[in-house]
């Protein structure tokens, strides 16, 4: 019980950190016209990304809990979860790709300019910034999955950290929702609450197969990798089908509409995620009390 | 594996800690160099001066750290402990594995210091400036010069693979040399040539100017770049697998 009072105590000491950090600095990074020249934006930058990090190392060291092995990728003995760290995040993209084709009204065949050539560039490019969004990510997932979805985990069980993670984890996202409309766009109906919300769902579609991949690596390195691919390769996967103008032309709710088909995309792939989560590791993950219980039976 | 790194970081700690406080200092003075010289220079090379400082500090920082990674290589140069150590719990995977490993996290290091340069300068000259694709395609080729070092290391002792990596710098050096004093360098001088062409790269070597280059060029010959750092993952690991294989056969070079 008194473990249990400790972990929901660095929980809320966990987010008010790392919520105060991204309202604070957030609406100075995230803006709509990208106009971010000045100074101090890296510092801001790092201080508005990078705040669940920075939040998971503060709590550790406030609660005494060390940082042994946060980092640690475990290679060894889990090719499986490695590999689903990347055919997940594509199997999103594919998803989304089709989703995204299908309600704009594209059709299959490739639009860009350039043809197959341009878009298959355009992909490769994204590959290689995948690389650099993983070090970015890193400020994330440190936080998210290897602090806040261990402890809620510890304190609710397994279902009830996804829900509640992927919540937190939504709700985190709010300046660049409001500021730069970031998934969503700016032109929708029940703007910007709608999206938050949405963003939440999507959050806990996406959190089921991060906290997957890490449950089953037992590092933070796996959704590292799926995290950083989502946000580079999977989201340029989309585009391979539009037309060039309707990529630059975002306006009258159409970012609204593929936000929709992305975050039914991720709940497409995080709902398995979840009931494989489930079937390995739902005897494994009761909450404290649930355990004492069980072993008092 | 961790207590493989930590035992090679114990070896080296001297040498990596004076090497990083070496380019720490050297940050500050490059630093505060561009930040004297900057009203003296002309209103167009303003742009190009933090550039400028960031990349010479960068190419610095990481052939320091390569030296760091290359004395990796020498912290295991005794057969017995080479043979104690493969025949321990962890066995070969886990010694050369830590070798690699550590190479990777001493190349993330240099790049945040890097990143580090890149604040201080973006604070000097009140623009931001990042370089990360440029730092990362560093990160890559020492991790490619690293995949062949550490393997002819391994199979043949550290004597060796050093001796290959001075051939290889000191017939660079030599070529370089002999064809800049006898060899026409009038590509390099002329106007719109070599020279400039370096200062164009100076002016769009930070991330948006990458981008903007990326956006210019056709897709397939994008393609084809964006292959090289995959390709040089791959032949990291590659070589990994390569030197666990060799690791048993070589040791028999060393001392004992």
């Amino acid at each position: 019980m008194k473990n249990k009072k400790r972990d929901l105590l660095s929980i809320a000491v966990y987010i008010c950190i790392s919520y105060a950090l991204m309202f604070a600095f957030g609406p100075l990074v995230y803006v709509t016209d990208g106009d971010v020249d000045f100074g101090a934006y890296q510092i801001v930058f790092v201080l508005a990304a990078f705040s669940p990090c920075i939040a998971c190392l503060v709590t550790r060291a406030l609660f005494r809990e060390g940082f042994k092995g946060l980092l640690y990728p475990k290679f060894t003995g889990n090719p499986k979860a490695y590999l689903l760290s990347v055919v997940l995040p594509l199997a999103y993209g594919i998803i989304n790709c089709i989703l995204i084709t299908v309600s704009t009204g594209a059709g299959f065949s490739f639009k860009l300019d350039g043809g197959i050539y341009t878009a298959l560039g355009n992909n490769m490019l994204m590959s290689v910034y995948s690389y650099y969004v993983m070090i970015v990510i890193i400020g994330e997932e440190l936080g998210w999955r290897a602090f806040l979805c261990d402890k809620l985990e510890k304190c609710f069980g397994l279902n009830a950290s996804v829900v509640i993670g992927g919540i937190i984890w939504g709700l985190w996202h709010i300046p660049p929702i409001m500021h730069m409309g970031l998934n969503f766009g700016m032109d929708y109906p029940g703007y910007p609450y709608l999206g938050i919300a949405l963003m939440c769902v999507m959050c806990t579609g996406f959190g089921a197969v991060m906290q997957l991949v890490r449950k089953m690596s037992d590092s933070v390195i796996a959704p590292i990798i799926a995290h950083a691919l989502v946000d580079s390769v999977c989201n340029s996967l989309a585009t391979m089908f539009l037309a060039e103008e309707m990529i630059t032309d975002m306006a009258g709710g159409k970012k609204f509409i593929i936000g929709i088909c992305t975050t039914v995309s991720a709940l497409i792939v995080g709902i398995p995620c979840w009931v494989m989560l489930n079937k390995r590791y739902m005897d494994k993950s009761l909450p404290l009390e649930g355990k004492v219980s069980d072993e008092v039976v | 594996m961790s207590g493989f790194i930590l035992k090679d970081l114990y070896i080296i700690r001297k040498r990596l800690v004076l090497n990083t406080v070496f380019c720490l200092a050297m940050m500050i003075l490059l630093d505060i160099i561009a930040a004297l010289i900057r009203k003296e220079i002309p209103a167009e090379d303003v742009n190009v001066l933090p550039v400028a400082a960031a990349v010479t500090a960068a190419a610095f920082f990481f052939i320091i750290f390569y030296s760091v990674e290359c004395d990796i290589l020498f912290t295991d140069e005794r057969r017995k402990w080479n043979a104690y150590s493969a025949a321990s719990e962890a066995g070969v995977k886990a010694v050369v594995g830590a070798k690699y490993t550590l190479c990777f996290i001493l190349s993330f290091l240099c790049y945040l210091i890097c990143r580090l340069n890149d604040i201080i300068l973006s604070l000097i000259f009140d623009r931001t400036l990042q370089l990360s694709v440029f730092y990362l395609g560093l990160v890559f080729s020492v991790s490619f010069l690293m995949a062949f070092q550490l393997f002819f290391g391994i199979r043949f002792g550290a004597r060796y693979g050093t001796n290959i990596r001075i051939a290889l710098f000191v017939g660079v050096i030599v070529l370089g040399s002999v064809y800049a004093l006898f060899g026409d360098v009038d590509w390099v001088m002329r106007e719109g040539g070599a020279r400039d062409s370096m200062r164009y790269l100076l002016e769009h070597m930070d991330d948006a100017g990458v981008k903007e280059y990326m956006a210019k060029i056709a897709g397939g010959a994008v393609s084809l770049i964006c292959l090289i750092p995959h390709c040089i993952v791959a032949l990291y690991y590659i070589s990994y697998r390569l030197s666990c294989g060799a690791y048993t056969r070589g040791t028999e070079n060393y001392e004992k």
